[in-house]
């Protein structure tokens, strides 16, 4: 029955044109840039890169989309070609495609994105970078690999705030935290330290006591006759 | 002043008490042995903790860095049953020296703070130097702001409340006595173990 629908498929694709037909197949423009139709993506970090996403298209005119699919009869790249050209209407932009059943990413470019890696000779190192991130799982790969191609394209010297994910906040936070633990710890000891010396009045003058006229009583020269006393038990 | 003995007034210099006939001497022969002393605290009874042994210890040495001269010595006993209170103390305070060596008469500002727990009684006494500063009433002033921690058996902390309302009363002494100068006259000869 799927070899059936498969040869139909082909057969509606020769007929007609295939651009159109895949259309037609597609899953809608989402509109945060994000179809995590495979449920791969935390919503947290859904929300994050689609913040992103939008904030790169309103800067750099940039337009990407990123799809997640459970799993797919076509080829992910035939897919990721085929969302493309359906989503993004932009001369520059991509699409990100995972899918789970494969455990893998694709990426289509827009042809002007694919010029400027493929003049900067980029396409090689790109592809084997998104090898690398792709072995890590798909929660962290989709983000990993937007962030990636659009580090190539805007790196982070020009000024794209976006372009710093989740993991550079966190290299910061863990430097910025343990800092001021230690900073707190040390002002600490310090108000602590400052709190005994004054108690113990290390920072006051001696005091001068008034002299006193005394004779000698009962063969006492020290003292002793002034006296008070109190019961603390009956 | 009064007699440690029998508590008959006495003014001008005596050799031993014109009513009992009391002296230093006499009670030498009475309570023997001297008690060994340590600087601050001589806890012999082990009444307080660790804990507590080094803030009162801290609290007097805060204090005698402020006065010049000032010495405190906290003590805790168990003495026999029976005994003249006022009297122990008044040797205690003159054989144990808690100051030091020429502090004498005018010059002595020792305090001694004496806890015994045979009668389940905190005793305080002062040198000749704060006799007209620091009066019976005044000591007895500055005991009795600690009756309600040694109501409650908290005897560190009504030591604490002694400590903090000897420092305040001696600093009000200070203030309404500033650079007061009386000289203290010489002792009588024949008082020999001057």
């Amino acid at each position: 029955m799927k070899a059936v629908l498969s040869l139909l498929a082909v057969a509606f694709l020769v007929t007609f044109a295939s651009h159109a037909a895949a259309q037609h197949s597609l899953p809608p423009v989402p509109d945060d840039r994000i179809a995590d139709y495979a449920g791969v993506m935390q919503v947290d970090d859904r929300e994050r890169l689609s913040r992103e996403l939008q904030k790169q298209f309103k800067k750099n005119q940039i337009s990407v989309y990123v799809a997640t699919f459970q799993s797919l009869s076509d080829s992910d790249a035939a897919v990721a070609d085929n969302l493309r050209q359906a989503w993004v209407a932009e001369p520059q932009g991509f699409i990100v495609l995972y899918n789970q059943h494969r455990d893998k990413l694709s990426i289509s470019l827009t042809k002007e994105v694919f010029d400027r890696f493929d003049a900067a000779g980029e396409l090689q190192e790109l592809g084997a970078q998104i090898d690398v991130i792709n072995k890590a799982g798909p929660a962290t790969s989709v983000p990993l690999t937007v962030h990636s191609i659009l580090n190539k394209l805007y790196p982070v010297d020009d000024g794209s705030q976006a372009l710093l994910d989740n993991d550079a906040r966190k290299a910061k936070w863990s430097f910025i935290v343990p800092g001021l633990i230690i900073l707190a710890v040390i002002v600490y000891g310090l108000r602590t330290a400052w709190v005994r010396l004054k108690s113990q009045n290390v920072f006051k003058r001696s005091e001068t006591l008034p002299v006193s006229s005394a004779q000698p009583r009962f063969g006492s020269s020290l003292g002793g006759t002034n006296f008070a006393s109190v019961k603390f038990r009956q | 002043m009064r007699c440690p003995s029998c508590l008959t007034p006495v003014t001008g210099p005596v050799a031993e008490c014109p009513a009992c006939g009391m002296s230093l001497a006499k009670l030498d022969a009475k309570f023997k042995t001297v008690p060994r002393h340590l600087r601050f605290i001589t806890d012999h009874v082990s009444l307080f903790t660790a804990e507590d042994h080094e803030a009162l210890a801290s609290q007097i040495e805060a204090l005698e860095k402020q006065y010049a001269g000032l010495h405190v010595s906290l003590m805790t006993l168990e003495l026999p049953a029976n005994i003249n209170l006022r009297e122990y103390v008044f040797w205690l305070f003159n054989r144990c020296r808690f100051g030091p060596a020429d502090a004498k008469l005018g010059r002595n500002y020792s305090v001694v703070i004496v806890i015994d727990v045979t009668s389940g009684s905190v005793f305080m006494s002062t040198g000749f130097g704060f006799e007209q500063w620091l009066q019976d009433e005044d000591l007895q002033a500055i005991l009795d702001a600690a009756i309600p921690q040694f109501s409650k058996n908290r005897l560190a902390d009504g030591c604490k409340i002694i400590l903090s309302s000897l420092a305040a009363k001696i600093r009000t002494i200070c203030a309404e006595n500033p650079g007061k100068k009386v000289r203290t006259p010489s002792p009588p000869a024949r008082i020999e173990d001057l």
